[in-house]
């Protein structure tokens, strides 16, 4: 049995201004699926051989501002330029279940604070609610 | 269909115990590390159940380079369907004999565990 893969877009979601309804999924939702570009920030001081930091797909809290973290990967650019991290699930008839949605966040570290990483694009590829067939 | 786990590791140690289904990995070095000097190949592994079991996945960057793929950006193993099976856990090894610390930045990895697996 298939179902249909749901699609959500999201364009340059970045830490300081972008709120919470422009990073989310509402409701139980099987991600199966994303490609996420990263996008630096760089400013005074930074060197372009210290950005690193994670993306983080979390489960939405209660109040739909932000969540736990679920799936957590690296990005990290050697130079100036990053490349698009993109995965599928659904090749192997599985997914990661979230219970009440996703929320799209990220961490940074290192270049003095002014180098983070931000979400420049993001394709999440998901199943929404029941039909999925993940038990709770 | 299949309910899968994630885990994110920063350093060396268990990922999980017990019979194990890794069915992908998102993993980076770190850029920052000087490898020009370094002796033995840079790699980060998956080792079947702790330090001393065998390595059934690996990813190798070149040794003599300091701006490698594995420690200038993020590497991404989508295995085959079915993926790879652990029979007795899955233990992350970031500096493998002869790496000093500081070359590993840190690993997703996708799996399914217990009798499913």
């Amino acid at each position: 049995m298939s179902w249909d893969i749901n699609s959500k877009y999201f364009e340059k979601i970045d830490s300081d201004s972008t709120a919470a309804a422009s990073r989310r999924i509402v409701g139980r939702c099987v991600l199966v699926g994303f490609s996420i570009t990263p996008m630096y920030e760089v400013g005074a001081g930074s060197t372009f051989m210290n950005t690193k930091g994670t993306i983080k797909i979390q489960n939405l809290n209660a109040a739909k501002t932000g969540g736990t973290d679920v799936v957590e990967f690296p990005v990290i650019s050697g130079k100036a330029y990053t490349l698009s991290t993109q995965l599928s699930l659904s090749d192997d008839d599985g997914g990661v279940l979230f219970e009440d949605g996703i929320y799209l966040a990220d961490t940074t570290e290192g270049g003095s604070g002014v180098v983070r990483p931000l979400l420049n694009f993001a394709l999440i590829l998901y199943y929404q609610g029941g039909e999925a067939g993940l038990d709770a | 269909m299949r309910k899968f786990s994630s885990k994110y590791m920063t350093a060396s140690g268990d990922v999980v115990d017990g019979r194990t289904r890794v069915y992908a990995v998102i993993l980076a070095g770190d850029s920052t590390m000087d490898l020009q000097s370094s002796i033995a190949l840079p790699a980060i592994e998956l080792k079947n159940g702790s330090a001393s079991g065998d390595v059934l996945l690996s990813v190798n960057d070149c040794a003599n380079s300091a701006d490698g793929a594995l420690y200038s950006g993020t590497v991404i193993l989508d295995l085959p369907e079915g993926g790879v099976l652990f029979t007795d856990g899955v233990y992350l090894s970031a500096y493998p004999a002869g790496q000093t610390a500081g070359g590993f930045y840190g690993a997703c990895i996708f799996f399914e565990g217990g009798a499913a697996a």
